[in-house]
């Protein structure tokens, strides 16, 4: 018996020692993975649906550096488009959002073929909350902050019918309706959004610009700097021309802020029907692919 | 004693470690999720631009039908009248009335008298008091604060983008189409959508097609939450350029 219980304490102590060597091991390795690690945590993290918080302190510029190659060798033209920074412009296919973000919506319309594309440097169309910084970002993984290097890349992701709490014909169980597009860097007030086509300014107010075009389309920029715009309500714009800088504004009509990431919230609607002869339906559309096409012209120089 | 203290070190040391492993599973988890990203990615060959979903025309205009406005505005009028007649205190039955744009002290006629299409906006002392109208020619918007902490916009266009072949898309309009409802107030279908930015209640009439969208202060506030509110501001309308047809 008491070699038994003897024999019972050296395999306990045994078992404490193997699980201590485990446990500074495992210690060790999170400590090295995590040191350095690209972002601080952002701030807590919101209810489901709500916007993210801001980052304190954004950096001036999280995108890594390009690395050059030898001088001797220009590197090769690649066979596939890339952005002033030359990076490879890649998007995921229309409709396939970040896992646990919601439905999406497939639509490969290229609604407005000759648009130009609403801002006028490189940006990143990804999701504000299921990423990095994002009040969802943990549930694929992706914590940090909002100026993680990391949302600041190729590819774009479409997040039109992103899932929020209201229920809706479009997107069944809720949705977002628009495109969330982060600027070229996380830095605020510093890059332009412009007019996609000719138009007019039709409405200013709290966050959002809109503007309207003879074809009855309608675009909405929201979260501009709404303090410094280039233009103002009824003001006729030309395609390209500036309307205001890339920021976070998001106010209610009494002036109470919300909180939300540097980004524009690109809205697009359309008067459309099936085949002639239908009577219309004037509703929001995916301007995903009519994105898409645009940026492609846009890094054709057209 | 010395066994329980070595234990609860060591229990305490494995849940720190078992922490710290499900935190770095974590962020793995979120670059692996960024590496599978990239892998499904697509590119755009700088050859020559692929094709895209082009829509089979972009700009059909549609005929404004101003015999129908002008009958419409007719049978509205008549109606209220009928209901005036029917009982001594009665709230104004679902209709379209004209209203001159000089009524409104923040509308430029030049505004709506440019307009190719009927200039609809909906009726309210505080759309009264604010309301703003700004033309294309072949579109419009109409804006305003309707009460505290919601404000509109009302848009019409008369030229349309013809869908064709495109699946998704026609798939999508058959599934909004199914999901209309009848607007008592100009006899035609509409349809409620909603999303976190505003709600937005969209009709077709006379030939043009026509979206009232209202934006709330908070997306939660049931006036956008739920359909009652825009369904009652769209009830009843008002029509600012009676006179106006083609020939303008």
């Amino acid at each position: 018996m008491r070699n038994f219980r003897s024999s019972q304490n050296g395999n306990a102590a045994g078992w404490l020692l193997v699980l201590i060597v485990i446990a500074i091991i495992a210690g060790g390795y999170w400590w090295v993975s995590n040191k350095g690690a690209s972002s601080p945590p952002d701030n807590e993290a919101p209810p489901a649906g709500e916007e993210p918080p801001i980052d304190d302190n954004p950096p001036t510029d999280d995108i890594p550096p390009i690395e050059e190659d030898d001088p001797a060798e220009p590197p090769a033209e690649p066979d596939v488009l890339t952005d002033a920074d030359g990076r490879v412009f890649a998007y995921l296919p229309v409709g396939a959002l970040l896992p646990s973000s919601g439905p999406g919506f497939v639509d490969e319309t290229v609604y407005r073929p000759e648009v130009a594309f609403p801002t006028e440097d490189p940006v990143f169309l990804n999701s504000q909350v299921y990423r990095y910084g994002g009040g969802m970002g943990s549930l694929n993984g992706m914590n940090g902050g909002q100026c993680d290097a990391r949302n600041y890349d190729y590819p774009w992701q479409d997040t039109f019918c992103e899932h929020r709490d209201r229920n809706q014909p479009l997107c069944p169980g809720g949705g977002h309706e628009g495109l969330d597009i982060r600027p070229h860097t996380c830095v605020k007030n510093t890059h332009w959004a412009i007019a996609v086509d000719d138009g007019r300014v039709i409405d200013i107010r709290r966050h959002w610009v809109t503007m309207q075009t003879p074809d009855g389309t309608i675009y909405n920029y929201l979260h501009l700097n709404m303090g410094e715009l280039s233009v103002v309500e009824g003001q006729e714009v030309r395609k390209g021309d500036r309307i205001g800088k890339i920021s976070n504004d998001f106010f209610k009509s009494d002036g109470t802020s919300v909180p939300t990431t540097t980004h524009l919230h690109f809205e697009m609607y359309e008067n459309y029907v099936a085949a002639p002869g239908e009577t219309p339906l004037f509703t929001k559309v995916n301007p995903y692919m009519t994105l898409v096409a645009a940026y492609d012209r846009k890094l054709r120089g057209e | 004693m010395r066994r329980i203290a070595i234990a609860a070190v060591a229990a305490a040391l494995g849940a720190a470690s078992l922490a710290a492993l499900a935190q770095t599973a974590d962020t793995d988890a979120g670059d692996a999720l960024q590496r599978t990203l990239a892998e499904r990615a697509l590119t755009r060959p700088r050859a020559e631009a692929p094709p895209v979903g082009q829509p089979s025309d972009e700009n059909v205009e549609s005929e404004i039908n101003w015999m129908e406005m002008r009958t419409y505005l007719a049978v509205s009028a008549r109606r209220e009248i009928a209901a005036r007649q029917t009982a001594a205190v009665v709230a104004r039955p679902p209709g379209m009335r004209a209203a001159s744009a000089d009524s409104f002290k923040n509308v430029a006629a030049r505004e709506v008298n440019v307009t190719r299409l009927p200039v609809l906006a909906p009726e309210g002392a505080r759309i009264a008091q604010t309301l703003k109208v700004y033309s294309l020619g072949d579109s419009y918007s109409a804006t305003a604060e309707v009460e505290d902490g919601v404000a509109m916009r009302m848009s019409g266009a008369r030229r349309k983008v013809v869908i064709g072949d495109l699946k998704s898309a026609r798939t999508r309009i058959a599934g909004m189409r199914k999901a209309q409802s009848r607007l008592e107030s100009m006899d035609a279908p509409y349809l409620v959508t909603r999303s976190d930015s505003s709600t937005d209640l969209t009709f077709a009439k006379f030939g043009a097609g026509y979206v009232l969208s209202i934006m709330c202060d908070d997306a939660a506030d049931a006036r956008c939450a739920e359909g009652a509110f825009i369904e009652k501001l769209a009830s009843n309308i008002i029509l600012m350029n009676p006179e106006a047809g083609d020939e303008q």
